[in-house]
Order: C-alpha cells, then structure tokens, then sequence
C-alpha cells in the first residue's frame, strides 16, 4: 500500500501523463507520437511499480522503423487489473466486448494480451523518447512469436515478418538463443523447422 | 476458408497468449493480402536500408544483448 507521500507523488505523475496525452492531441498522427503517448503511459505505470513491454505487432514497427505498421498497441504486464485503472484515469476508456482500451482522441488503442512475457526479460530494448522509455520485447523474442503466430495462424504475414526480422539484423541476432526458443518445449515442431527454414534462406541468399 | 474459432478454442491450444489474442482480433477484420514475392523482397531490402540509416545516425544502438533505440 502507498503511503501518502508516495500517493501524492503517483498522483502528480497521472496529471502529468493526462496533461501530456490531452497536450498530444493537437499533433498529428504519426509513429512518433504514438511513442510519446506510450512513453508517458510507462513513465505513469512505472510510478506505481508496473513495468509494461510493448510486443507484437508494434514491436515489429519499431523494429523496421515504420516498414511495417499497425495501430494496435500490445503491453505485457504483470498487474493487469492495476494497469487497467491507471488506463482509465488517464483518459482510456474500456470497449465493450473488446480486449482493448481505447483514447479517442489519439486514436490509440493498447490491450494487455498477456501477464507474462514469452521471452527473455534480460534482453529486452529500451527506446529513449525524450528523457522517458519504452520498454520493447527482444528482437530474438520478437521474431519467434512472429513464426509461432505464422505456424499457429498459417499467417503467411506473420512469416513475412519473421524474415523481415531475421534478414534485417542478420549479423546482429544471437542465433544461439534463437535455436534454443524454437526448438523450447513450449513452442511447436513446425516452429522449429520454419526457424530452420528461414536461416538455410538466409544463408543461401549470403552465399 | 480459415476456419473460425471461438476465444476459449484458441485458447486451449494455447501456442502463447499473444499469438491467441491476435488471432481472436484478426478474426474480426478483413485480412490483408499478402505480398507477392517482389513485394516481399523490396520490404525486406527497404527494412535493411532503414536499419543501417537508424545505426549510422546513431539512433539505433547495441549494447550487450540489448537493443537501444532513441528517438
């Protein structure tokens, strides 16, 4: 439980948050100031002991620096009902029958798909926006939950991504690490060998 | 034609709660088409031009395993 300096404090920080969201209203839309308005949401959620991490789909946006773009906005989180209010109070409203909260005026729609991130929380990235942070999935992680999604959902999209990923930061990926999740006995046989698949790919288009 | 599931079928199957989430979210909207392999190859190629332009700029930096954007 707060006490009532650490409450007054937290309260501060949520009028802060609304100020800034209500403030980036007047901006046009862009990818940049959906990463303000998500820097600021963390910057609030963070205050009250909540570490959100962006993943999916707008993980892969920021990952190919707009090649791809989506407007959905997926937070892993651990206190989904704690996040939900602080939602609420800066200005999100819940949809009905919807995963989503939605702020209108920024056209900004966030769910919570899960509580637990499907990966590695040591090598997760962090995105400076101004003097706040976004916290960000793994790009190793990323890229197997975009062949999870492609196996499970026979998503040829979600495959497209995955090579986008992989043939973008090449040299820069721990295949090491990539092996090991695919081949995890959380994920599929058919992960694991899309993952065999697209590296024999990469390898065939550096020879 | 996909076939459709309910949330609770999905989530039985359960591959991760993200992927059964997006999932139950696509069944809602029209799919999009996916590219042809020209199409594909010049997003990839698009991609890489960007990430090389984000590293020289110094807008994208490694440290470790862990990745640093700035904006």
């Amino acid at each position: 439980m707060m006490d009532s300096e650490s409450s007054s404090d937290f309260e501060k920080v949520v009028q802060n948050t609304t100020e800034k969201l209500f403030a980036l209203g007047s901006q046009p839309e862009s990818f940049e100031r959906t990463m303000k308005a998500l820097a600021s949401i963390t910057t609030c959620l963070m205050s009250a002991g909540v570490q959100p991490i962006v993943v999916g789909g707008h993980a892969v946006e920021l990952y190919t620096f707009s090649s791809y773009t989506t407007k959905d906005v997926d937070l892993v989180l651990e206190e989904y009902q704690k996040a939900g209010e602080i939602l609420e109070r800066l200005g999100f409203k819940k949809m009905p029958g919807s995963r989503h909260w939605y702020y209108e005026a920024l056209d900004l729609p966030i769910a919570i798909p899960d509580t637990i991130l499907e990966g590695s929380y040591e090598r997760i990235s962090k995105v400076t926006v101004g003097g706040e942070a976004v916290y960000v999935i793994s790009i190793e992680d990323l890229l197997i939950d975009r062949l999870r999604a492609g196996v499970f959902c026979k998503s040829i999209i979600d495959m497209e991504l995955a090579e986008v990923l992989l043939r973008s930061y090449a040299d820069k990926l721990d295949l090491e690490y990539l092996d090991e999740a695919a081949n995890s006995p959380n994920a599929e046989k058919n992960v694991y060998d899309e993952w065999i698949r697209l590296k024999k790919k990469l390898e065939n288009k550096a020879n | 034609m996909m076939r459709e599931f309910t949330f609770e079928e999905l989530k039985a199957r359960r591959p991760s709660n993200l992927v059964v989430s997006e999932e139950f979210s696509r069944q809602t909207r029209i799919r999009r088409k996916p590219r042809d392999p020209v199409e594909r190859e010049l997003l990839i190629r698009q991609t890489q031009a960007r990430v090389k332009e984000a590293e020289r700029q110094g807008k994208l930096v490694y440290d470790g395993q862990r990745i640093i954007i700035r904006f």
